[in-house]
């Protein structure tokens, strides 16, 4: 094992480079390699400030703190390189040696007691968890200290040595007051005969300061680690009695009176791992709570810790607590149909790798990174989309719904007549311009295959003879609003064939919605119709809106309204009430959005921006700025905590929908006005008025993005 | 109404300890049992077993003993019990709830995992094995903020492991997991 950790190249470059000006050890300061430095590194010469009567050179010191690095490079090599500063009185770099330069008695014996308490604790455990090949240590001990500590030493050696009667190395100073060798594992005690300014206080008390993050908690740890505080003296010094002889831990207790007042701190830690200490499944449990980064972090830690770690089960708390946490804040909405790109609900998935293709997307819409897919078809405006995974549906003025393949982007189903001297002629698109913000990495465009209306298709004697405004569809049923003052009901099952018709509303169908029960209207005569959904009945017509009623959204017993009169107003279904009125400052509002826990309702319109509005106060909560244009279409992706924002100034945005940022500006993706934007997970697809759908896919040839889909 | 009754427990190391029957029925694995016999409990010591303390000083799964509750461990996980006797019984939906709440330790419980590693993992697998959920969770959560934040190194410090990775293994790893940093 330790003649692996040679090997490594960099931290041998560094040390060479390093060598003349600070000498062989301090260079270890700078350390920030994973490899600990090999054992095998020469022995520098003994110090000249040490004093001759010291039995402890200098090389003991440097041998026993490259057995510590072992463990744990960094920060012991850190504190190695402190300590070995102070040695040679060059620097003292740390404040607490500054501070005390000078050690009392008793203070040497806490740390030389306390240490033998972190000898004993251990020496026992490491036999069985480490078989380090190292060299042992010999320990030297001081006069002054001896006759404080050589009662504890007697004990020390009863117990710890008869476990591991390990000869001293050749190499290193014999231990003249004892003939045992005593195997200590921590520097205090070897620092504390002749050098008073070398107090290293234990590791594990002191949180290493240069490394930045996660210091919280560590100094949770620290002070998990700090342990035989208060507490452990008391409430447990008594029942461990029994135990001492086997764990070492607890030697305060039989040590008499004078000394317990002095163990306050200080305090040894028995180090176990946890691998080996629980079984796995406590183990899994413990790894559930950390983060991805943590996790990452573990995975380095050793074999085992990167079996536990990079486990299934593992990752897939850490993906779902990362991202269905937003997703499961609203209910499921019927009709929705997005996916929440949770992958599929099957066992044994790859989730490192999902969290992975996630992690990566979302960076993807932090940096405005998406390819432009331009579904291309129908023959005039498109006003309305709503997609899934495998398909996308669009309606336009051309009187047809488009039906798109998700995947190849080909047109696979056209549902209508298309209106008579409606031309094919698509405006070209913008040229990309650097200075109009964020443009599509890849441009795509759909197979110009035409799909011609199945003439004999049995829809033949029901379809819209105007243009489609709006659509919603879920596994069942489509409804369609058109500028014919109806809506058609189709059954998706049997191919989109059309089922009924709607009709009361004197104007054209703006706005449609509909949920398990009901199926909302809204209509430029300013009325919004409430059906029953299984029926087709007229059951309710809300008056009350003095303009066209532009965008309607349905949760439950309440319906939210946009008008053109500048006001939304939320409805009762049940009374068929207006309950409340959501005024804009100043022009008609095109759009609205209601969240999926009815507590906030979005609205866009001619103001150019979007209202938040708490539906329970009625308040104005916060404006969403930046279009310069009407803002037509707004579409609340819960699941993935963004709005979506499409306007007559051609850009598509995204917005934050906890902190209210803009995170997205696509603007003249589309030669034209935005008529409609929807987004998921993964993309955005907004409808233009240039009779173009665009998909702005961030998950475009991302690896690994298939498993996110449901 | 008499007053609470009392339970006797014997800890691995044979201590007896008296305790009151709601305390003791924190311990879902106590809770059945008492059911199970009925009011003999109430006059014999229920036995929470096992074997010595000798497994302390080498890693469990090399000893294959199950986990033992000793007199001082018990008696850390009935404090914890007095303490927290009065809490509402914990609900086992919100699961991905309580994991958001990592650091959310209540300031008893942090003090009262103030102890070092070993009765901190003594006391994890006695809340195991007697099945007192909430105890396991604080138990585990502690354990998980000892990891949290920390480099590779730091964790093996803490615990004291070995880095048993060849730089070649470890250079993979990380080329594995770049990435996720800085993303």
């Amino acid at each position: 094992m330790f003649s692996r950790r040679q090997g490594s190249s960099s931290s041998d470059k560094k040390i060479k480079k390093e060598k003349p000006t600070a000498g062989a050890h301090e260079l270890f300061l700078e350390y920030e390699g994973f490899l600990a430095p090999s054992t095998a590194r020469p022995r520098p010469p003994p110090t000249p400030l040490s004093k001759p009567s010291t039995p402890l050179t200098y090389g003991e010191k440097i041998g026993h703190n490259v057995k510590l690095s072992d463990d744990t490079p960094r920060s012991s090599m850190a504190s190695y390189g402190k300590q070995r500063k102070s040695f040679s009185g060059l620097d003292v770099a740390n404040d607490e040696l500054r501070s005390q330069p000078k050690r009392t008695p008793s203070q040497r014996t806490k740390s030389f007691l306390s240490f033998g308490k972190t000898a004993h604790g251990e020496s026992g455990h490491s036999i069985h968890n480490f078989s380090r090949p190292g060299p042992n240590y010999i320990v030297e001990k001081e006069a002054p200290a001896q006759s404080i500590t050589s009662g504890w030493l007697r004990r020390c050696m009863s117990t710890s040595l008869k476990h591991r009667p390990s000869p001293p190395s050749s190499s290193m100073t014999p231990p003249p007051p004892y003939d045992g060798s005593l195997i200590f594992e921590d520097d205090d005690f070897t620092a504390l005969p002749a050098m008073p300014g070398c107090v290293i206080e234990p590791e594990p008390s002191r949180p290493s300061s240069h490394l930045a993050s996660g210091a919280a908690a560590r100094a949770a740890a620290a002070a998990q680690n700090e342990i035989l505080d208060s507490m452990r003296n008391v409430t447990l010094a008594e029942p461990h009695l029994t135990r001492d002889s086997e764990s070492g831990v607890g030697i305060e207790v039989r040590d008499g009176g004078e000394t317990m007042a002095e163990f306050d701190f200080d305090i040894p830690v028995v180090r176990h791992d946890p691998l080996s200490a629980l079984p796995l499944e406590l183990v899994g449990h413990i790894l559930s709570y950390l983060d991805a980064s943590s996790l990452l972090n573990a995975e380095l830690v050793s074999h085992d810790w990167h079996q536990s770690a990079s486990s299934r089960h593992v990752w897939k708390d850490v993906f779902h607590a990362e991202f269905q946490e937003v997703s499961q804040r609203g209910t499921t909405i019927a009709g929705n149909g997005l996916a929440p790109g949770l992958g599929k609900t099957v066992s044994c998935q790859e989730w490192k790798s999902m969290w992975r293709a996630r992690k990566a997307l979302q960076q993807r819409w932090i940096d405005g990174y998406a390819a432009a897919i331009y579904l291309e078809g129908h023959t005039d405006s498109v006003y309305c989309v709503q997609f899934d995974e495998d398909k996308i549906l669009t309606g336009s003025r051309d009187r047809t719904v488009r039906i798109w393949d998700a995947r190849t982007y080909e047109c696979i189903k056209v549902l209508g007549v298309p209106s008579r001297g409606a031309g094919s002629v698509v405006p070209p698109l913008p040229v990309d311009v650097a200075d109009r913000g964020q443009r599509p990495f890849a441009k795509l465009f759909s197979s110009r295959s035409i799909v011609e209306p199945e003439r004999t298709a049995p829809w033949l004697f029901m379809y819209h003879n105007g243009s489609i405004l709006c659509l919603q569809y879920d596994d069942k049923m489509m409804v369609t609003g058109s500028s014919d003052c109806t809506l058609i009901i189709w059954d998706v099952k049997a191919g989109y064939r059309p089922l009924q018709r709607l009709r009361e509303h004197t104007a054209g169908v703006l706005d449609v919605c509909f949920d398990e029960k009901h199926i909302v209207s809204c209509s430029k005569d300013a009325t919004i119709c409430l059906w029953d959904r299984n029926t087709g009945d007229l059951l309710k017509k809300l008056n009350g809106h003095r303009g066209p009623v532009n965008a309607v959204q349905l949760r439950g017993n309440l319906v939210v309204s946009a008008s053109g009169d500048g006001i939304a107003k939320l409805w009762n279904l049940t009374s068929g009430l207006c309950i409340k009125e959501f005024p804009s400052k100043d022009r008609g509002m095109a759009c609205v959005e209601f969240s999926p826990d009815s507590r906030t309702i979005l609205a866009g319109g001619n103001d150019q921006v979007i209202y938040q509005f708490d539906t329970s106060t009625g308040e104005l909560v916060r404006e969403m700025k930046g279009h310069e244009g009407l803002v037509r279409s707004l579409h609340l992706d819960s699941a993935s905590g963004r709005v979506v924002s499409g306007s007559y100034d051609t850009s598509v945005k995204a917005y934050d929908m906890r902190s209210g940022e803009t995170i997205v500006n696509f603007t003249k993706w589309t030669s034209s006005w935005i008529l409609s934007a929807k987004a998921d997970y993964r993309r955005i697809i907004a409808t233009s008025q240039d009779s173009r759908a665009v998909i702005m896919d961030f998950g475009y040839q991302l690896p690994g993005i298939e498993s996110l889909e449901a | 109404m008499a007053e609470m009754q009392k339970i006797k427990l014997m800890s691995s190391d044979s201590a007896e300890i008296t305790v009151d029957r709601d305390v003791a029925e924190r311990s879902v694995l106590i809770k059945n049992m008492m059911e199970d016999i009925g009011e003999q409990a109430m006059t014999e010591a229920i036995p929470i077993p096992n074997v010595s303390s000798q497994y302390l000083v080498k890693p469990l799964q090399e000893t294959n003993l199950p986990p033992q509750v000793n007199e001082a461990v018990l008696n850390k996980v009935i404090e914890w019990c007095v303490h927290h006797k009065g809490d509402p019984p914990a609900t086992n939906d919100d699961d991905a709830d309580s994991r958001k709440k990592t650091t959310d330790i209540e300031e008893w419980d942090q003090k009262f995992m103030q102890v070092d590693q070993e009765m901190l993992f003594e006391i994890i697998l006695a809340a195991n094995y007697l099945d007192i959920k909430a105890l396991l969770d604080v138990g585990c959560k502690t354990v998980a903020n000892m990891i949290k934040g920390k480099s590779p190194e730091e964790i093996r410090k803490t615990f004291n492991i070995q880095n048993d990775f060849t730089p070649e293994e470890e250079d993979q790893i990380r080329r594995e997991n770049e990435w996720a940093e800085d993303r």
